[in-house]
């Protein structure tokens, strides 16, 4: 077979699904109803729960599966509210106003959760997708912080520049956000598993991902040891 | 009336034999297939279960003695292609965690194979593994992805040159 870049990405497809383990067959001869079922039970969770806001008149966000109320940009000159919970309110202005001063920093404690939902590969890198979850209470949180790559101790093994003036994403309560990591050129040795990535507020106050499984050991490929790691992420986005 | 139970019974048992022989044989090619066309490893699995319990919901119907692949691999393409089913993908989250998750350097492979194989349509990526890794001819991968043997060619003449000039 020829050397050539099809027959070789073709020989590793093969190889890696060769590789990969068949499921249980009885998987399939007791779920034979499973996708029906579970259509069915989230139908009728998103009808009841569609219902009950209807007539209890909420104006909230809107309860249906998967999917998550727009959250507010806000343009602001305050600095940017914590990623985890703070009420504190902050105590130093950004360099370059956003906008005008209107809007003030949250007062109530944020609850946010943030996990990884995929790693996908890119040319020299690896990029997560992460969805962050608000809690109960409105937050406003950095459109941009640091983003880390860390290791199941918490360590950082990469460590992304710290991001000049951003704005402010306001997450209504339940709401989702979801961004996109890219990490490259880890030359070093495996770390301590599960890898994930955190996210460093401009007020310091750090929320680590929950990864994608309890031993995932996703790294990005060396490009070279001279060069070095680099993290970069896209604004928070609803 | 013992009679008829008796021979139902038989054809069920034949059949819960028949469906294991092929799952055996087949489930590699069916998640290969759905991954092909998906480039996406839980949705790869997704799909050919699904494909899978459908043929198992078959099974007492199905003529057992011919080629069963061909209705897997084109049950598998109808299920990737349904709107309803796409929709429900959006919406709910993955029904179980990949099986490649628990193998990091299997994972971290097929990332880079994933990445080399997202400039392909799903139809070019497709057409190329069953020609060029399921050993298909033109006819049978035509027949399977309901095209012509001609667009199949085509579609990996394009595929190859995409890959070769990325």
């Amino acid at each position: 077979m020829p050397n050539d870049r099809t027959s070789r990405l073709l020989d590793e497809f093969s190889a890696v699904t060769d590789a990969a383990p068949s499921p249980d067959i009885r998987r399939f001869t007791m779920r034979s109803r499973f996708p029906v079922a579970t259509l069915s039970a989230a139908s009728i969770i998103v009808v009841v729960v569609a219902l009950a806001a209807i007539v209890l008149g909420r104006p909230g966000p809107a309860p249906t599966v998967g999917s998550s109320p727009a959250p507010i940009v806000g343009s602001s000159t305050a600095p940017s509210a914590p990623i985890v919970g703070s009420s504190t309110a902050p105590t130093t202005a950004p360099s370059t106003p956003v906008a005008a001063a209107s809007s003030r920093p949250s007062g109530s404690a944020c609850n946010l959760s943030a996990r990884i939902t995929s790693w996908e590969g890119a040319a020299g890198s690896r990029i997560a997708t992460v969805e962050l979850t608000n809690g109960p209470s409105e937050c406003r949180i950095d459109l941009l912080p640091r983003p880390q790559l860390v290791d199941g101790h918490g360590k950082v093994l990469i460590d992304g520049a710290k991001p000049g003036s951003s704005g402010i994403l306001t997450l209504a309560p339940g709401a989702h956000a979801t961004t996109l990591v890219a990490a490259s050129n880890w030359c070093k040795a495996d770390p301590q598993a599960p890898i994930s990535v955190a996210f460093v507020s401009s007020s310091g106050e750090r929320l680590i991902a929950k990864p994608v499984s309890p031993t995932d050991l996703t790294l990005p490929p060396c490009n070279g040891a001279t060069v070095p790691a680099s993290i970069t992420m896209h604004p928070w986005a609803a | 009336m013992y009679q008829g139970v008796t021979t139902s019974v038989a054809i069920s048992e034949r059949a819960d034999l028949a469906y294991e022989r092929v799952f055996e044989a087949h489930w590699a090619d069916v998640f290969r297939f759905a991954l092909a066309w998906t480039n996406d490893w839980t949705a790869a699995e997704d799909l050919a279960q699904d494909a899978f319990v459908r043929l198992w919901n078959q099974r007492d119907r199905l003529d057992w003695s011919r080629p069963v692949l061909p209705w897997l691999l084109v049950t598998t393409r109808r299920l990737a292609t349904d709107r309803f089913r796409t929709l429900r993908r959006r919406l709910l989250a993955p029904t179980h965690e990949a099986a490649i998750d628990e193998d990091p350097s299997l994972r971290a492979r097929w990332l880079d194979v994933c990445a080399g194989m997202r400039e392909l349509s799903a139809l070019e990526r497709t057409a190329l593994v069953l020609t060029a890794v399921q050993g298909a001819t033109y006819d049978e991968a035509g027949a399977v992805l309901g095209t012509t043997p001609g667009a199949l060619r085509a579609a990996v003449s394009r595929a190859r040159a995409k890959l070769e000039n990325a």
